[in-house]
């Protein structure tokens, strides 16, 4: 009977609004935290205890009201309300995870009231250089070029959109580098030569790859896509590769973006242990071994 | 690099501008050197955009930095420059130095306390900028 309740419900309903019920605690679970105070370690504790309860709340409250859904099939309005139960990831993410979120990981300069920085002008350490820009002309002209080559009677149009769209990247893009090139780089107060290195190290990693991503690999993906619907006689193969070429971006991007969280949450405990302890290089364990 | 305290009892616009005052009298910050830009120095030391560029301007005014094109802001003027001889100059230094004397004394400080106090600026000032001029020479 139970499996007759569960299949009457569609599989998007049955799989998404768990998970987006589970997904608040899970993240709240999981993040990493680099506070390196044992009190607030001890009241992030006790919170996600009480976000996993008041999430079993959530999820026993969906679950009966899918039952009843199933038990009298005839009230529309309990269905609806089955449907849209993922709505109940908003007051659990905003009134428990981002809590304890800010908890786990205090602002950059939470610091002791010293704040300390290097005098070095970091927009003349762009690693992006003129080959960069190249590569991303040369791509994106031989898109252009293969779109007007093609027989199709609106290459034109094709190709006038496509090199709109290259144009406005160009346009947004180094303000987006730039303004990622000021990201805070708070140093200990002995300056300590690692800590300004793992920072140079995370802006040059994270610079190129929202380069390679946003310029070449976004601006590659629409030629390919526009290319494909101009030479192919159906429009099919250009809304698949749209699909699965932008899906693949996508999940890149949130993987590039969870790596430099990772990463960033560690050079800031590695900073929150030597304010700790008011030593430079060397104090306690170093970022290599924490990676 | 360049250090401010948020508990000082000195304003942190004060604190920027002695801070970078001092980083060109030791020679940290030299002729040509550019200057972070406002958005990044900000971001870094976690204050207000505008504490950064009142700093900026007020020393951009005092004549040690000036705006460049493409190059941001730039260090200009190198120790001992020229002005600074300069019967004028000399009793701006004389003003600020007698105003600075008085804060000690109406602080309740007895003349040794200010006389260490005045030996330990001296000390840091030209025993750094000497030590970096010629390694050998610092004690």
């Amino acid at each position: 009977m139970i499996a007759t309740a569960l299949l009457s419900i569609s599989w998007f309903t049955l799989i998404f609004v768990p998970l987006m019920l589970l997904l608040p605690w899970v993240c709240a679970w999981r993040w990493p935290a680099t506070t390196q105070d044992p009190e607030v370690h001890k009241q992030i504790r006790a919170r996600v205890q009480s976000l996993g309860g008041w999430t079993l709340l959530a999820l026993g409250v969906w679950s009966a009201g899918a039952w009843f859904s199933y038990l009298h099939p005839d009230q529309a309005w309990l269905a609806t309300l089955v449907r849209v139960g993922w709505i109940g990831y908003a007051p659990l993410w905003t009134m428990g995870t981002m809590r304890i979120l800010a908890l786990k990981q205090p602002s950059v300069h939470s610091g002791p009231s010293v704040r300390v920085a290097l005098l070095t002008n970091r927009e003349r350490q762009n690693p992006i250089q003129r080959w960069h820009w190249l590569c991303l002309w040369g791509f994106s002209l031989g898109w252009v070029a293969l779109i007007l080559c093609s027989p199709n009677a609106m290459r034109g149009w094709w190709a006038a959109g496509y090199a709109a769209q290259v144009l406005l990247t160009a346009a947004i893009l180094p303000w987006g580098l730039r303004l990622s090139l000021a990201e805070p780089e708070p140093m200990d107060a002995s300056a300590s030569e690692e800590l300004a290195q793992a920072y140079r190290q995370l802006r040059s990693a994270k610079l190129k790859a929202l380069f390679w991503l946003l310029g070449v690999g976004m601006l590659s993906l629409f030629g390919a896509c526009a290319a494909l619907a101009t030479w192919m006689p159906s429009g099919e193969w250009a809304a698949w590769s749209g699909a699965l070429g932008g899906s693949a971006v996508g999940i890149a991007g949130a993987l590039v973006g969870v790596y430099f969280g990772k990463r960033r949450a560690q050079i800031a405990a590695y900073k929150a242990q030597l304010d700790q302890r008011g030593e430079g290089l060397g104090a306690g364990r170093s970022l290599g071994r924490q990676s | 690099m360049l250090r401010i305290d948020l508990n000082a009892p000195v304003p942190l616009h004060d604190q920027l501008v002695a801070e970078l005052r001092r980083l060109v009298a030791n020679g940290e910050l030299a002729v040509g050197d550019e200057l972070p830009p406002v958005r990044q120095l900000a971001n870094d030391l976690g204050i207000n955009l505008n504490t950064v560029a009142r700093a900026y301007r007020e020393l951009t005014d005092a004549g040690l930095f000036a705006s460049a094109r493409g190059r941001g802001t730039v260090v200009i003027s190198p120790r001992g420059r020229s002005s600074a001889r300069s019967s004028e100059e000399r009793r701006k230094i004389e003003a600020a130095l007698g105003s600075a004397l008085a804060d000690a004394k109406i602080a309740g400080l007895s003349l040794e306390q200010t006389r260490a106090l005045f030996e330990r600026q001296l000390n840091k000032l030209w025993l750094s900028s000497s030590s970096k001029a010629d390694p050998r020479s610092s004690p």
